[in-house]
């Protein structure tokens, strides 16, 4: 617990990790531009009357690229400033230390979703009540929606602490995860002419969760979604472990 | 009782061995100056002692017990290996961090930022600190657990003078309390004035294990005399072979007899004659030559 307490502090104290969930919560603000534009009259543009539910889900994939990103950073970080050394002096058992990064990365991704959410939900919220908009949204949906949110950002969260202690190196695993963040994703599935590839993509599984799919039949159920990306976070955990835990700390 | 045991360890790196079949002892309440030039072994087998790197055969352990194996290892052994922070993260917040995963409360921070002076830069971004600076605070982040054992490789590393005399005293007293330190040095001089025992290591090896004063002596005697020239010709005329030096002159492989004879017979005035001392650094050197020549 002390490991867990002092990897939170770590992320608390040093700008580069605290800019991931700053930049998630700035876009949960932002997001809203385009979403609550108005029109040229200046009145309300006419909304889905689920708008709750798409403002939960608006930041979720960007929230979770942030904890994706913090992840590989909190970990990779660590072999690039030369700290892993004194990490390991006061947590030798390396195990302990993967399970201390793991569990202070998926506590800073859920305290981040929450704040998103509250930050969002409050705008949109606020916004419906004065434009006194319909709003068919119920509470289970809301909640549903941003829970997925969270899933998805602490599984990216995750698979960022495998990525980073596998590599060892924070330059690479960051352009590693954006490269396929924002370009193997997107890429993969038209190169190979099969478009439904993307669905068993991390990708797809956050959409999934998230509740995207367009038309719904693309993607997978958001019960599959979840379990895909456990196993993608999983399987980046499992090869850091057996690194970390086999290689010597230079 | 015994504070760190090597035993017959060996690590290699590919086909280079960096250290091989090292072993020695230290007793609990010494200082022990781990000595050898730079790829002698020396970083390699503090990382192994300290479980960053695996052996590849062999044991380094703390009274037996390996670091991993300890509950509570920031409290048995304090470590300052490479002065490496997070250049954004302030220094108390470092040693914050590090003092939580120990168990350890603020009060102790704030404590060692005093002892190692740092007190007053303690709220500063480490990537402001100068090498001494950086030092500094490792060695506070060793004193953390205020532990048994302090493992210290190259620690006087960018220390200005102050600093320097303040580690030899900080170290003595540890000692004093019973507590054990090895320390990995270049700076032999500096070593030679703060160790009981020396570890010489070169090419991964052990060449020698002793304490200091057991060091093997110059076998030479000095001759501090302003009658050089008078005292070099009677030397030459009984056979013995010498060095002119500073202040007189230094006789190598001959008795304090043969020696008082070529002065009485050269009629020079001579204010000393003793046996001559050599520097941590040249035993060093005899020593490890012996071993091949240097690199």
């Amino acid at each position: 617990m002390n490991a867990v307490r002092a990897e939170l502090r770590k992320i608390r104290s040093t700008r580069t990790l605290m800019a991931a969930p700053a930049v998630a919560v700035a876009f949960a603000v932002l997001a809203f531009g385009p979403v609550l534009a108005l029109d040229s009259g200046g009145r309300a543009r006419e909304l889905d009357p689920s708008l709750l539910v798409d403002v939960a889900r608006g930041p979720g994939f960007q929230v979770a690229i942030a904890m994706l990103l913090m992840g590989a950073l909190a970990t990779a970080g660590e072999f690039r400033h030369g700290t892993i050394a004194a990490t390991l002096l006061v947590t030798p058992k390396r195990r302990d230390l993967l399970r201390a990064k793991a569990c202070a990365v998926a506590i800073v991704a859920l305290v981040t979703t929450f704040v998103v959410e509250v930050v969002a939900l409050s705008i949109g919220t606020a916004y419906v009540r004065a434009h006194d908009l319909p709003s068919t949204a119920s509470v289970a949906d809301v909640a549903l929606t941003a829970g997925g949110v969270a899933v998805a950002a602490v599984l990216y969260g995750l698979a960022g602490v495998g990525l980073g202690l596998a590599l060892r190196d924070q330059t690479a695993a960051v352009a590693l995860a954006l490269a396929w963040v924002g370009i193997a994703e997107g890429v993969v599935p038209v190169v190979l002419r099969r478009p439904w590839l993307f669905r068993w993509l991390p990708g797809g599984a956050v959409d999934s969760l998230l509740g995207v799919a367009d038309p719904p039949g693309d993607l997978l159920p958001a019960w599959a979604g979840a379990l895909m990306l456990c196993a993608v976070a999983g399987a980046l955990l499992a090869a850091a472990a057996a690194t970390f835990t086999s290689r010597d700390v230079a | 009782m015994t504070a760190i045991t090597v035993d017959r360890l060996t690590k290699r790196f590919g086909a280079v061995v960096a250290v091989d079949e090292l072993s020695f002892t230290l007793a609990e309440g010494t200082i022990t100056g781990f000595l050898g030039r730079n790829g002698a072994g020396k970083t390699t087998t503090l990382r192994c002692l300290l479980g960053l790197a695996a052996p590849t055969s062999g044991t380094a352990t703390f009274g037996g017990r390996r670091l991993v194996d300890m509950a509570d290892p920031a409290r048995s052994v304090g470590a300052v290996l490479d002065a490496r922070f997070h250049p954004g993260r302030r220094a108390r917040e470092h040693l914050r961090t590090l003092a939580l995963a120990a168990g350890i409360g603020d009060r102790r921070v704030d404590e060692v930022l005093g002892l190692v002076g740092l007190a007053d830069a303690a709220g500063r971004r480490v990537g402001g600190y100068t090498l001494g600076m950086r030092q500094r605070l490792a060695l506070a982040a060793a004193l953390l657990g205020d532990p048994a054992v302090l493992v210290l490789d190259e620690p006087a590393n960018g220390l200005d003078p102050d600093g320097v005399a303040w580690l030899r005293t900080t170290l003595r007293s540890f000692r004093d309390e019973g507590r054990t330190v090895l320390v990995s040095s270049h700076q032999l001089a500096e070593v030679a004035q703060t160790v009981d025992d020396v570890v010489i290591v070169e090419r991964g090896r052990l060449v020698t294990h002793t304490r200091v004063a057991d060091l093997p002596s110059a076998d030479a005697l000095h001759v501090r005399t302003p009658d050089v020239a008078a005292l070099a010709e009677a030397l030459t005329r009984h056979g013995l072979s010498f060095t002119t030096v500073d202040s007189g002159v230094e006789v190598r492989g001959a008795t304090p007899e043969q020696v008082g004879r070529a002065i009485a017979e050269s009629g020079a005035v001579v204010y000393e004659l003793r046996a001559a001392e050599r520097s941590l650094e040249e035993v060093f050197f005899a020593l490890t030559s012996q071993e091949g020549s240097p690199r």
